[in-house]
């Protein structure tokens, strides 16, 4: 048993945490064990803290070169694993820094990410729209109060969005073989 | 001839009546010491083994109240008797385990048919809905009892005969292995509710198979009826640290349950009747665990059901269970 809670504090403490701050009320009892992403940042601020700024205020005057692999200034800390999707363009708008592009061109606005997963990721939007892509959250009943679903940059980060390996609570106690925890 | 045979009746009357008188004489002699010492030994054997038989009762009497000794089955049970109940089974909790438990009994939805479905693709076999179970539903820590088990299953393969749910590998999911958890399938049709000798399990009107824990006489066919290994039996008082005893109780659900008695996964039904879902579900960071109402054409169930493929376990075996296994990739 203390084997066990050891590795539970291990886990709540490095990639664990409780995600309770869009889900009060009923949801308070929900134990959230997704592991901790990028946290979602609405792209209207880049950086918290004394200045805050917006993503046009540096790029109205700087713009992207195209194809460009490294990153400079605010993006250093920003690692791109997104698959054969691996330049920044393609989904962020080039106009407008504070929007997200759309296969032709249009703009998709910023709280919405969702639109902008789904033009390659039809599937699962598909089923996310439904209720049966990602955690299960809330109630069972989607008429009920409680219930709403995370846009995609809530779990995932979209720069690196597979999730990392899990590693696992123990098994039971194999009988003969490993003896069962002993409470005291 | 007859006076003589008279005198001679009445003669041997009185020969009979003196000798019985002599009986009674000998009955009613003076008690020896002898017979005394025996007569009074074998007093106090009897009197000794009969209070010795009798100690469990006393035992007993210390351990259940006489309203518990006489308890009905549930579906005999008037509110207000009910009510008394749950009230007693808090104070035994508090006695026991020294925790302040709030027993209810929830009742099912009307329109109502719970279901699961569960998406095979995407379990990586982490075994937090397994942990989050044990918590949620106040299950004995020593000796383990756990209601989902975690197979893992090589891939290309449906046959749980191949499979291995002790497997502990550094980070899941592991290569060439697929997760399949298996736990209470909620049927149809249950093979446990057939075999219980005595009414304790039944399916209730939302479709949950429940279990009278006080109405169990732990005989363990329904364990031996269940064709997913879905029950889990109290061979001992269940131990659990005091800290980690979860307070919201249901008495046909997670209430500590006595030894000697039957125990399954009840889709968490003091949760999932109050609208909430099931912990294991709530668990999952994958979000392969859905719930939902089968009778509404809006829920995550019928959608599943309508657009993916899916399975149920051990199909052949008649039970129609009410667990549905699916893959999208």
């Amino acid at each position: 048993m203390c084997t066990l809670s050891c590795l539970f504090c291990l886990f709540a403490s490095t990639t664990f945490a409780a995600d309770i701050e869009r889900s009060a009320g009923l949801a308070m009892k929900v134990v959230d064990y997704t592991p901790v992403r990028g946290r979602f940042r609405p792209l209207k601020l880049r950086r918290e803290g004394f200045f805050q700024y917006t993503c046009n205020e540096c790029h109205r005057v700087f713009d992207t070169i195209e194809g460009r692999k490294s990153r400079v200034a605010e993006h250093v800390d920003l690692k791109l694993n997104h698959g054969s999707n691996d330049n920044c363009l393609n989904c962020h708008h080039k106009m407008n820094r504070d929007a997200y592009v759309a296969h032709d061109g249009k703009e998709i606005p910023s709280d919405k990410p969702e639109e902008l997963c789904s033009q390659c990721h039809n599937m699962i939007y598909r089923d996310w729209k439904v209720g049966i892509h990602g955690r299960a959250r809330g109630s069972w009943n989607r008429a009920e109060e409680g219930w709403h679903s995370l846009v995609c940059t809530e779990c995932h980060d979209p720069h690196d969005p597979k999730f990392p390996e899990l590693v696992p609570m123990p098994g039971p106690a194999i009988p003969g073989r490993k003896t069962e925890k002993e409470i005291h | 001839m007859s006076d003589k045979s008279t005198g001679n009746n009445s003669g041997a009357d009185n020969t009979s009546f003196g000798k019985n008188a002599a009986g009674k004489k000998e009955m009613f002699k003076p008690l020896s010491r002898r017979s005394f010492i025996k007569a009074g030994a074998l007093g106090a054997l009897l009197l000794g083994g009969t209070s010795t038989a009798l100690l469990p009762l006393r035992k007993f009497k210390n351990d259940t109240s006489l309203e518990a000794f006489f308890q009905q089955h549930y579906a005999r049970l008037t509110p207000e008797r009910m009510d008394r109940i749950l009230k007693r089974i808090e104070q035994e909790i508090k006695e026991r385990h020294g925790v302040d438990a709030h027993v209810k009994d929830p009742k099912p939805i009307p329109g109502v048919q719970f279901a699961y479905a569960l998406n095979i693709s995407r379990c990586v076999g982490c075994r937090r809905c397994v942990h989050a179970c044990v918590e949620e539903n106040n299950q004995s820590r020593s000796p383990e009892i756990q209601y989902i088990r975690v197979l893992e299953m090589p891939e290309g393969t449906f046959d749980v005969e191949k499979s291995d749910h002790y497997y502990d590998p550094e980070t899941v999911p592991a290569k060439g292995k697929y997760y399949m958890p298996v736990q209470c399938q909620q049927c149809e049709n249950p093979a446990c509710v057939k075999a219980c000798p005595v009414g304790a399990t039944w399916k209730d009107e939302d479709g949950i198979v429940v279990i009278d824990y006080d109405w169990c006489i732990g005989c363990r066919y329904c364990e031996a009826a269940c064709p997913y290994w879905a029950r889990r039996f109290n061979f001992a008082e269940p131990k659990i640290p005091k800290e980690q005893i979860n307070p919201d109780m249901a008495y046909l659900g997670n209430r500590i349950r006595p030894k000697g008695t039957m125990e399954k996964c009840t889709f968490c039904l003091g949760r999932t009747r109050n609208g909430l879902l099931p912990k294991c579900a709530e668990a999952c960071p994958t979000g392969s665990r859905q719930f939902g109402n089968l009778l509404d054409p809006d829920s995550v169930i019928r959608h599943i059901l309508r657009e993916k493929r899916v399975y149920v376990f051990k199909e052949d075996v008649g039970t129609r269970p009410k667990f549905y296994y699916w893959f999208d990739k």
